[in-house]
């Protein structure tokens, strides 16, 4: 049994630090992920989630991708359900961007750098069409597969290959000739 | 925190610009502080462990709940079960069937109304099958031979010395086995004749003991014969002795 196993099972057993374990692997990602794509509702979506996560976490079977894929297909719906209760369409990233990307105030200071670079790259993804942007992001940012991804959006696998292959190209084009960290401050100054 | 993936087979060679964008876009973050949802996290799988938990304890409590009372209801009806073989109330298979099992365990109980003293049944859906067929049932049983009792009678009027009214009370007499009144003196007060009519109201009058006469081998004759004397058609205004 591996670590992830280990954590797994002592979770569903009641341990709430092998939650905590769980939950901190997991929960910047998907709140990225839900904030490039929901924008303002990623919050709530994330909440929703969690208690979603926490309610069936007993009878969950399978290895961290698994997890991971679980955990992404329960958000991805609980996203869905926010915008529809909304009735807006989604946004792409923004300055509500920034708290939701989970730092801790007291170490923003020292992860500025940190901040900038991922709220840019971010930002950079939320500039592809939806679909290509849920694609790339699930595939390369949050390391889901091709079929995971596909059961995530509800989609066929080749339809995901194909939406993550248009947003590489189409990203690519977006970047300029000098390199991301470049691209930093142009980017914070469009999001804020 | 999160851990950026190597790239599958699948995946296209990405330019090294891109992939910086992914590397910031997934870097993990590295704080002891609690991540932003992780309280109400926290909370809820709290909360879920503890219903989670009290869950077995209460389907346990309800199991034993429950089998107690099966217990109890299973105890009752034994009780009374045996109580009312006991008393011998229960329908008559059924007492019977107790009884047989109540016997092994050495338990005494009465054979009920369903059963002779010999504690057998008393009578089987066969045996009333049997008695259905035929409707005269266990009273032709009671009644003499048909064929002496006709020849009593045959002999009396042949042999009878009186003449007219008297040779018929005589005749009346034997075959009634001297119940009837025919050939007496009137004055008495008089009576309707209780058999007027079919077969249907001479059974009536008769509390069931009309006999058909292809039945019992009787002649037309012996009326009162059939009935013991019960039935009085023929004779006088005499009272009929039911």
């Amino acid at each position: 049994m591996d670590e992830f196993q280990q954590r797994l099972a002592a979770a569903q057993a009641g341990d709430e630090a092998a939650f905590v374990h769980l939950f901190r692997s997991i929960q910047p990602i998907l709140v990225r992920y839900l904030a490039t794509i929901g924008g303002p509702l990623a919050e709530d979506a994330a909440a929703e989630t969690w208690v979603r996560v926490v309610r069936d976490l007993h009878r969950f079977r399978g290895d961290e991708a698994g997890w991971r894929s679980w955990v992404f297909t329960i958000g991805h719906a609980r996203l869905r359900d926010a915008q529809r209760r909304a009735g807006r369409e989604a946004v792409t990233a923004d300055a509500e961007l920034e708290p939701m990307l989970g730092l801790a105030t007291d170490d923003v200071e020292s992860s500025v750098e940190e901040l900038l670079s991922t709220e840019s790259a971010l930002a950079l993804i939320g500039r592809l069409p939806h679909d290509q942007a849920e694609a790339v992001l699930l595939r390369y940012v949050v390391g889901l597969d091709a079929p995971a991804t596909a059961r995530v959006l509800g989609k066929r696998p080749g339809a995901v290959r194909v939406a993550a292959h248009r947003g590489l190209r189409r990203l690519a084009t977006l970047l300029p000739s000098e390199g991301v960290t470049d691209l930093t401050a142009p980017s914070v100054a469009e999001v804020t | 925190m999160t851990k950026h993936r190597a790239r599958t087979s699948d995946e296209p060679a990405l330019d090294p610009r891109v992939r910086e964008i992914f590397a910031a876009a997934a870097a993990p973050v590295e704080t002891t502080n609690p991540l932003p949802g992780e309280e109400a996290a926290l909370a809820a799988f709290r909360t879920s462990t503890r219903r989670t938990s009290k869950r077995p304890m209460l389907s346990a409590l309800v199991s034993a709940k429950t089998a107690v009372a099966a217990a109890i209801g299973a105890g009752v009806m034994l009780t009374g079960g045996v109580g009312a073989a006991a008393a011998g109330i229960l329908p008559g298979a059924a007492q019977q069937t107790a009884r047989t099992v109540l016997e092994t365990v050495g338990i005494s109980v009465p054979a009920g109304d369903g059963a002779d003293n010999n504690g057998r049944p008393e009578q089987t859906p066969g045996d009333r099958a049997d008695k259905n067929a035929n409707p005269r049932g266990s009273e032709a049983a009671d009644v003499p031979p048909a064929a002496d009792h006709g020849k009593q009678v045959s002999e009396t009027a042949k042999n009878t010395t009186a003449d007219g009214a008297h040779k018929g009370r005589d005749i009346a007499r034997v075959a009634s086995d001297g119940r009837a009144k025919s050939g007496d003196h009137h004055g008495q007060p008089p009576v309707s004749p209780p058999n007027t009519g079919g077969t249907g109201t001479a059974s009536d009058a008769t509390d069931g003991h009309e006999q058909s006469a292809g039945a019992a081998g009787h002649g037309t004759g012996t009326a009162n014969e059939a009935s013991n004397g019960a039935s009085s058609s023929g004779s006088g205004n005499g009272p009929a002795d039911h």
